[in-house]
């Protein structure tokens, strides 16, 4: 049974239709790449199986169910993680105000074991806690809000340019990071990438998206290998 | 059974009243519907008329019919009123100058406040801006109430009765119809600019002020010009006021007055000309409707009560209902339909 | 000299519950709401209808008003602006709770004729009696320490709820950040809620305190709220800090203001100009207000937040 599946998937806002016809689907411990131009719908992808956005047709399995028509915070106890680009982290509360809020639902020692979990795989949140969101680096940040999701147990956790606001030479490292995530938590992962080149390097398969459709689904390698397409939509 | 002559005094009282709403609802549409600046000071500019009306009708007409003023303004305004009233029976011109004269001192002020009013809404976020209007215009209520020679503090101004030279009904007949002829100016010109280049301004500044002020409008101009327009017409309907009711007291522009014009324009719908007279009828509807019920249900509190509060949940109802109001704003189509359709049927 | 700083503590301790109240209300919802006089008001009817039907002075009725506000405020949040809170602009949510001013206010005036001649009492302009207390060497009113004594207690309480538990942290993420709260299973519109449950019980316990000071009637609710607003505005928009010293600013000025215009012969009637005046001023002229002294985020004032 795959994580997610995505199947002919059409959406958008309002009467606009910004992704059409998407097919995908995440496995277990799978790291999905989805790279494309500017403005190929790629953040509203994302948006569309997390609930954010409007679904016109299609479908959003999540661990073999449907959950198209699920409201966010639903899908979001069932395992789904969403980390949007930006307005990922509550600023004017501290790191610790942050995480406690992400594990709002759970149990004292619950809430403690996935806390030592999350300090294992950044041990840098440690030293942070008593700080002010609003007072951390970009990177910093990402972190927090990475660890937030984390701290669900999701199973599978969707980045939307994660790397958006790094420094160029903390992003090969940070891109790293999220393949040790996918080995030492145990997650699926959807990454949504500008640096094209660093994403494919990561991840295991990869979706090309230009204007809203799809103009290739398989693996990354493949993608890479393809002169055409690589230098055409991606520049590379 | 009610006889004919009490029918036509109520209807002709009516009409009047409905005519001063159209002219305040049409500025406030103005304003409001067409530009989206909360005109929250409204009730001042509608004061300013008014109380040019209670501080200078008296006083001017003493002076024209050389009568001499022996004690307090606050004391003796009414009964100067009333002498002044017997002499503008004799002479009808002194009637026309008493009320022409605070026209034309009250529009000017009236507009260059309006304009004073416009600057704030450069800097702040619009339930801020109708925050500060609404300080500006309890100010203005405050000084007038203390201020006892101006309009008489809280005892009120005496007002001359300029067409006391007709004999009722011809009276009331006569004020209804100089209201009207204003109301109808004012709705006029409401309409003509808000289907004019000039409205289209105003909606574009009220629907993205950064995206009209790319394409070259002056912002603050037209706000400036916009709320001149409105204060005037406010203060006009002020006067109008002041010699309809015959006096005046500062604690009859309050902010509930602004809240009843806010309610006329929100039911009668924002950014329709059509809006002010809508809004102005049902509002005055309601509310003797109201008072007319109260004749009939002996009920052991104020009936007058349950109208303010029956009138709050009106707007709460349409707001939550039918936010567009009864007249919605159309778009306004500047090419024919049938030109257009020629051209995209080749594409 | 002491009967000006007592008239002066007692009011500020009324306008911090009150721009408190005003404050929670503002930053869940934005809306400025013009019905928050009128919870104070429901608070002094509750307090004064069960003192007179159940005895014991109003004081001990503190709760009962408390519960009262709180419930008729979060009836207003679930039914108005909830609803609205995303649908309508800012100033169409002003002008709604304008409406429910009228609603509220008007509906007090009814009830107040109604208690008026089914329990015998006056119901406008009355007062309640106080106790005296004997301290530093001469009698104080009872009102002072009460006030005192409840408002910080009541701040307090506030203040733990919202730095050290769950529900605060939730209330503070969802303030800030509505979608992301809702995003990590935070329901949005029961934090909401409870906010509005406490901006409307602070205000009906303040309204208990007025009767003790001044002549009272449904209308006093509105004259408080220019002064709350004040408070609220020159503490800063969207600090509850803030607005507690806000409230503490403009209830001492006001009060030394009115004594000092009396002096000079000017009608205390222009006492509200103050209010108007602190209020156009900070808004125009440095609109962070005091608390943009202190934290380096200011609240939006500005056009396109």
């Amino acid at each position: 049974m795959r994580v997610l599946e995505v199947k002919g998937l059409r959406a958008g806002y309002g009467q606009m239709e910004i992704v059409s016809n998407v097919t995908f689907d995440v496995g277990d411990r799978e790291v999905v790449a989805v790279v494309g131009p500017n403005g190929s719908g790629k953040s509203t992808l994302l948006k569309a199986v997390f609930g954010l956005c409007r679904v016109f047709s299609g479908a959003v399995l999540f661990k073999g169910e449907d959950v198209t028509r699920l409201p966010p915070h639903k899908r979001s106890r069932l395992g789904m993680a969403y980390l949007p680009q930006t307005g990922n982290v509550f600023e004017s509360l501290t790191v610790r105000e942050n995480l406690m809020l992400a594990a709002h639902d759970l149990g004292e020692e619950e809430v403690g074991k996935r806390l030592e979990g999350v300090l294992s795989l950044f041990p840098e949140l440690g030293g942070l806690m008593r700080r002010k969101v609003r007072t951390l680096s970009g990177g910093e940040r990402q972190i927090v809000a990475l660890s937030m999701s984390l701290l669900r147990n999701p199973s599978l956790v969707m980045l939307d340019e994660p790397t958006a606001a790094l420094a160029p030479r903390l992003v090969k490292q940070a891109l790293k990071r999220v393949v040790e995530l996918r080995d030492e938590a145990g997650v699926s992962i959807v990454l949504v990438e500008q640096n094209a080149l660093s994403a494919l390097e990561v991840s295991d398969k990869a979706l090309l998206m230009v204007s809203g459709t799809v103009k290739f689904w398989g693996s990354s390698r493949e993608l890479l290998e393809d002169r055409e397409l690589a230098k055409t939509y991606l520049g590379l | 059974m009610v006889a004919t002559s009490e029918v036509l005094a109520f209807a002709v009282s009516l009409g009047t009243l409905y005519s001063i709403y159209v002219i305040l609802s049409s500025s406030m549409e103005l304003v409001y519907g067409e530009l989206g600046l909360p005109d929250f000071a409204k009730a001042a500019f509608f004061a300013v008329g008014a109380f040019a009306a209670g501080a200078l009708s008296v006083r001017l007409g003493a002076a024209l019919a050389g009568i001499a003023w022996e004690g307090e303004f606050k004391l003796r305004s009414y009964y100067y009123a009333t002498l002044v009233s017997a002499k503008v029976a004799e002479n009808p011109l002194m009637g026309l100058v008493i009320f022409a004269v605070p026209l034309l001192v009250a529009v000017p002020c009236a507009v260059l406040l309006g304009v004073l009013a416009s600057y704030p809404a450069l800097r702040l976020r619009e339930d801020y801006l109708a925050i500060t209007l609404i300080a500006f215009s309890e100010i203005v209520r405050v000084v007038a109430r203390n201020y006892e020679p101006l309009v008489g503090g809280t005892f009120g101004a005496g007002v001359v009765d300029v067409f006391a030279w007709l004999r009722s009904p011809w009276r009331e007949l006569a004020m209804m119809l100089t209201s009207a002829l204003f109301a109808f100016g004012a709705w006029l010109l409401l309409y003509r600019l808000s289907r004019s280049p000039f409205g289209r301004v105003l909606r574009a500044v009220r629907d993205d002020e950064v995206a009209a002020a790319a394409y070259g409008v002056d912002v603050a101009r037209v706000r400036a010009w916009a709320m001149a327009l409105g204060s005037g017409m406010a203060a006009v309907a002020g006067v109008l006021y002041a010699f309809y009711i015959g006096s005046v007291n500062p604690d009859d522009f309050t902010v509930s007055r602004t809240f009843l014009v806010v309610l006329m324009v929100t039911v009668g719908g924002r950014g329709n000309p059509k809006s002010p007279p809508l809004g102005a009828a049902v509002y005055l509807a309601l509310d003797r409707a109201l008072l007319f019920a109260k004749r009939f249900l002996p009920v052991p509190f104020d009936v007058n009560y349950v109208a303010y509060a029956a009138l709050g949940v009106l707007l709460i109802l349409f707001v939550m209902k039918k936010p567009e109001g009864l007249a919605p704003e159309r778009p306004l189509l500047t090419v024919d339909a049938e030109a257009t359709e020629g051209v995209t049927s080749r594409t | 000299m002491l009967d000006l700083l007592v008239g002066a503590l007692v009011y500020s301790n009324l306008l911090a519950l009150m721009a408190v109240g005003l404050s929670l209300a503002l930053i869940t919802c934005r809306v400025s709401n013009f019905a928050h006089g009128d919870f104070a008001m429901v608070g002094v009817y509750a307090a004064y209808t069960l003192s007179v039907v159940a005895g014991l002075t109003p004081y001990a009725w503190i709760p009962a008003a408390f519960a009262f506000g709180g419930l008729v405020s979060l009836l207003a949040y679930l039914l108005v602006f909830e609803p609205l809170r995303e649908r309508t602009d800012l100033v169409t949510l002003m002008v709604v709770s304008m409406a429910l001013d009228m609603v509220l206010r008007y509906s007090l005036h009814v009830y107040a004729d109604l208690m008026q001649q089914w329990l015998r009492v006056y119901t406008r302009l009355f007062m309640f009696d106080d106790f005296l207390v004997e301290a530093a060497g001469s009698r104080l009113p009872g009102v002072l320490p009460a006030s005192t004594a409840v408002v910080a207690a009541l701040l307090a309480s506030l203040y733990v709820l919202l730095y050290k538990t769950r529900v605060g942290v939730a209330m503070r993420a969802a303030i800030e950040n509505p979608g992301l709260a809702e995003a990590l299973g935070v329901s949005v519109e029961r934090v909401f809620a409870l906010s509005w449950f406490l901006s409307g019980a602070l205000a009906a316990t303040a309204g208990v305190f007025l009767p003790f000071r001044i002549m009272v009637s449904p209308d006093t609710g509105w004259s408080m709220l220019l002064p709350t607003f004040a408070a609220v505005t020159v503490g800063g928009i969207g600090s509850l800090g803030g607005s507690v010293l806000g409230a503490y600013l403009i209830g001492f000025s006001e009060t030394v203001l009115a004594y000092q215009l009396a002096q000079v012969g000017i009608s205390t009637a222009y006492r509200p100009l103050l209010t108007f005046a602190a209020i156009i001023a900070t808004l125009l002229v440095y609109p962070r207000g005091l608390s943009g002294l202190w934290s380096g985020k200011g609240w939006s004032l500005r056009r396109r937040s």
